[in-house]
């Protein structure tokens, strides 16, 4: 049953039926007085104030929500950076809900998601931000590592290249840069060596001085087996820090691999001074000096001394064929058809006897072909019996050098 | 000299129509700036009291202290503007030509800003609309305008309301035409729209341009994903379902509780928001954060699952106890989290292509709010409106349709109306609203009553109608009937000596009633039901009698209509 409702003024029993109380109704109010129209005027100045103090309310109202929103914001910040990234989320979204147009709370909140894991969340975030603004290169470059993680290569390509190409709010050829620098590394890991050298051309055309991120491109040209490329960058490197550790480590290893032993040998060295720890530059000093004290090539040696290499490379090379055989239990003396190693050690002791060195000095033509048996031997070897060692290793790069000459 | 002045001063007088042109405008204006301060309230009740990393504490105290004020104000002063709104502004409308008292949208307004403000999980478009009504009323009394003008004024508010509070011009005309008027031809579309853009504008002329959501762009990216879509509908309907039937049951028992617990019982509700809101806040208030969130795809799969079920028992809760809040957000909270959940679950699993869980997100919204509130055309314009996107169409009517006929199937009467029917106020069905052109149940009703006291015996009530021949009476008073009761069963029990049992024993079960808009073949059809009485009722409280037919009026009537 109602609560039965009584006039305020009069106290009089208002029936349900009726709105207002039916005696003061008749009694009439000061609007019955004045004209209709007079009454619709008077509606306008009213809505004025009352817009104003609306609109000023509203002001005030947003300007709370900006305050709170940049609060929970730098929260977020100050978590992302203490490496709290599901706390961070909460701070953003709390910021996103004070001012939810804010694309960088936006976008800091999907960074934090995808610091969090959070894949699946973070990407709607991204992509709306992305349809927004489709130039932002943060945008694109969070995209393009969300597709990475998603392993779309394509996607993830394309993403950074607009990126690469987008708009960036800060230092923006820095941050272009270390976009590439990022594809370049993503193109390395998904194998596509040619696709990253191009990017590091383009990344090196316009390096800044500064050796470690020199050192960091000439790594990475390293990686794509551009190594003109990665020994010119750290040129660069060591002219503007000469003791830079990684640098010269780089530079031994990029002169190493185009067969500069001598060049080699000498960053290696450096590098070796200055951090004697560093066992991977001390083997492959180890392994340059080797190459260099076995080379019968090198420029400079004397006839004696050439031709005393060319016998021991001989030497080196028929032991190597006969363990190889050994390890793979064929004997090296058999019937027709014979194998690749039992023809290479038919010809290697059909030219044994005049394999010496008085032998050799007279006759240069013996000796490259004594010396083209070994290289062969030792390629031979090294692909049916596996990665050899020492002196071996250093006659198969020997071999190789000279073969890429020719 | 002064006729001259005096034709002037007539010419420049405003036609009807004119001034009720005029006023459309000023009422958009004005329920433009009463939703934009209504949810500014909200927004700032809400920081004052909870500050910004509120305590476990806080949020045990703030619902249960600020819901005993609350209660207090609306059980004494305000007892109209409990829960969403909508269903007061639709009886106002059918049932009271109208008229709404002036306190109402002012108490709509504070009660709306604590209930909302304090943490409760309820919606503010529910009281803007009631704000809009109470206030396109007020002003269209106040222009001294003829009762059915000021009628037309209520749903002209209430339209201009909601397209401010929800920004969304369109399905703000639509829910008004839908919901409070019935009656999607109605010729009050053109004021409706009116005030509607006038709204809009001024909305955004405060707040921005801004939209309520930030909504991805939609694609169905796989024509399968239709299947989903269903799938998303079936969902939708049953939680309509279960929303609709546990708001129902919970209010009834709220309302069975002592009238005494009535100032209480708001504080009641609160005090298990409270206890909730420790450990689920982002159930609190209107909650569009989490659902911008959700359509964003920004929420885990165990999260959205968790507030989809948490928010519905909250805003059941919250409601059911008697605070002032709507259930229109919260339809669209649920939507989104159940649309949202579902899209993950498909993304995750589903064989074909699909598209992001943000847009089923969206469709759940439309889907629940077709559920829950029963207004499907709407629902699809309003979805329709936030993406601005043909392509959601056909996927948001098959989760609308289907959403919207489970919910019917089996919650036949929907929520609004079935709230009002718990306050005793029967609104007339929607095909029934167009006032009928035959005979109606008024024409042919009495209003020469009979009443028997309910505390009487089966003696006294013997001599009261000893004299009468009639074979049914009414039992109670004209403000409150309490049964019916046969001469027969009277003269049955006096003669099996059980003269001094009372009266009441012997009421009839099962008897049935009409209202006085209700046809003249209804009425006739359940004449027959009942034992030669039937009461006529007012819709606007069930108990009250404004008639009865009678054999003898039936007859009366013939004769009349025979002679004419």
């Amino acid at each position: 049953m109602e609560p039965e409702r009584r006039c305020s003024q009069c106290g009089q029993v208002i029936p349900w039926s009726q709105v207002e109380c039916p005696r003061c109704a008749e009694r009439g109010s000061f609007l019955e007085s004045l004209p209709r129209e007079t009454i619709l005027l008077l509606y306008i100045p009213v809505l004025a104030v009352l817009f104003v103090v609306t609109g000023y309310a509203a002001k005030i109202y947003h300007s709370k929500q900006t305050a709170l929103a940049k609060e929970w914001y730098l929260r977020g910040e100050a978590d992302l950076e203490a490496g709290k990234a599901r706390k961070a989320i909460e701070d953003l979204s709390e910021a996103l809900v004070y001012s939810r147009s804010n694309r960088l709370y936006r976008l800091r909140l999907a960074q934090a998601m995808l610091a969090a894991n959070q894949v699946e969340e973070a990407r709607p975030y991204l992509l709306r931000l992305w349809e927004q603004t489709p130039g932002n290169g943060t945008v694109n470059l969070e995209l393009a590592r969300l597709a990475v993680r998603r392993g779309a290569f394509p996607e993830a390509v394309r993403y950074f290249h607009n990126a690469i190409y987008g708009e960036w709010d800060e230092a923006p050829p820095r941050r272009r840069r270390e976009a590439r620098l990022e594809l370049a590394e993503f193109l390395l890991k998904a194998g596509d060596k040619t696709a990253a050298q191009s990017d590091l051309i383009a990344v090196a055309a316009d390096l800044p001085p500064d050796p470690e991120l020199q050192t960091r491109v000439g790594t990475l040209f390293l990686r794509a087996e551009d190594y003109s490329g990665a020994l010119e960058i750290f040129r660069q490197a060591l002219h503007l820090d000469p003791r830079h550790h990684t640098a010269l480590r780089g530079a031994g290893e990029a002169a190493f691999q185009m067969a500069n032993y001598r060049e080699a040998r000498r960053y290696l060295e450096l590098a070796v001074r200055l951090n004697p720890q560093d066992v991977p530059a001390a083997r492959r000093l180890e392994m340059t000096k080797l190459i260099l004290s076995v080379d019968p090539l090198e420029r400079g040696l004397s006839s004696p001394e050439r031709t005393r290499r060319v016998v021991r490379a001989y030497q080196q090379a028929v032991e190597r064929l006969r363990g190889c055989a050994q390890k793979r239990g064929e004997a090296l003396e058999g019937q027709q058809p014979m194998s690749d190693l039992q023809t290479a050690y038919a010809q290697a002791m059909q030219m044994g006897p005049r394999v010496r060195e008085t032998v050799l000095r007279r006759d240069s033509d013996l000796l490259m072909r004594t010396l083209e048996l070994v290289f062969e031997i030792e390629e031979l070897t090294a692909r049916d019996c596996g990665p050899p060692a020492d002196v071996d290793l250093a006659l198969l790069l020997i071999a190789r050098k000279r073969g890429g000459a020719e | 000299m002064t006729t001259a002045r005096f034709r002037l001063l007539e010419r420049l007088r405003l036609r009807e129509n004119q001034i009720f042109f005029a006023l459309t405008i000023i009422i958009g204006v004005l329920c433009a700036l009463a939703a934009v301060l209504f949810s500014l309230a909200i927004e700032g009740t809400r920081h004052l009291l909870f500050g910004l990393e509120p305590s476990s504490l806080r949020f045990l105290i703030v619902p249960t202290l600020v819901s005993l004020v609350t209660g207090f104000l609306l059980a004494k002063f305000f007892p109209e503007v409990r829960g969403s709104g909508v269903p007061q502004t639709e009886a106002a409308f059918h049932l009271q030509q109208g008229a709404i008292p002036a306190r109402v949208p002012f108490g709509k307004f504070l009660t709306g800003v604590l209930c909302i403000g304090s943490g409760h999980s309820m919606g503010r478009e529910g009281p803007c609309v009631q704000i809009g009504g109470g206030l396109a009323s007020l002003l269209g009394k106040w222009l001294r305008l003829s009762p059915a003008r000021v009628k037309d004024l209520v749903p002209v508010g209430a339209a201009a309301a909601l397209s401010a509070a929800f920004n969304t011009p369109v399905a703000a005309v639509l829910f008004a035409l839908e919901e409070i008027i019935g009656d999607m031809n109605a010729a009050l579309i053109g004021s409706t729209v009116v005030a509607s853009v006038t709204a809009v504008i001024v909305e955004r002329s405060i707040l921005g341009n801004e939209p309520l959501f930030h909504v991805p762009e939609y694609h169905l990216v796989h024509p399968a994903e239709l299947l989903a879509y269903a799938a998303l509908g079936l969902a939708g309907g049953i939680i309509s379902v279960l929303f609709c039937k546990g708001l129902l049951r919970t209010r009834a028992f709220f309302l069975r509780m002592r009238a005494s617990t009535t100032v209480f019982q708001p504080a009641m509700g609160g005090l298990i928001i409270g206890v909730v809101l420790i450990f689920v806040p982002q159930v609190m208030g209107v909650g569009y954060e989490y659902v911008d969130q959700a359509l964003n795809g920004g929420l885990p799969l165990k999260l959205m699952l968790l507030l989809c079920f948490v928010k519905l028992a909250a805003t059941i809760i919250s409601y059911a106890s008697g605070n002032a809040g709507g259930i229109f957000a919260p339809s669209l909270f649920l939507g989104a989290m159940a649309g949202g959940a579902v899209g993950v679950v498909i993304h995750r699993f589903a064989i074909f292509p699909t598209g992001d869980p943000g847009a089923y997100a969206l469709v759940g919204m439309g889907a629940l709010f077709a559920g829950i509130i029963r207004a499907p055309i709407t629902s699809v314009f309003m979805i329709f409106e936030l993406t601005q996107d043909y392509q959601i169409l056909v996927p948001l009517m098959i989760a609308n349709m289907l959403s919207f006929l489970i919910s019917r199937r089996y919650q036949p009467r929907a929520v609004y109306h079935a709230l009002l029917d718990q306050d005793h106020v029967h609104l007339p069905e929607p095909g029934g609203r167009v006032v009928a052109a035959g005979r109606l149940a008024r024409d042919i009703m009495t209003h020469n009553l009979t009443f028997i006291p309910p505390g009487s015996s089966v003696e006294g009530a013997w001599k009261l109608i000893a004299e009468n021949q009639s074979k049914c009476f009414l039992v109670g008073s004209q403000e409150m009937l309490a049964g019916l009761v046969t001469r027969q069963s009277i003269k049955e029990a006096r003669q099996s000596g059980k003269a001094s049992d009372p009266l009441t024993s012997l009421l009839v079960s099962g008897w049935t009633h009409v209202h006085p808009d209700h046809s003249l073949e209804l009425a006739l059809e359940r004449f027959r039901q009942n034992p030669g009485l039937l009461p006529v009722l007012s819709r606007s409280g069930t108990h009250r009698v404004e008639g009865v037919i009678t054999l003898e009026t039936i007859m009366q009537f013939v004769e009349t209509n025979r002679e004419e």
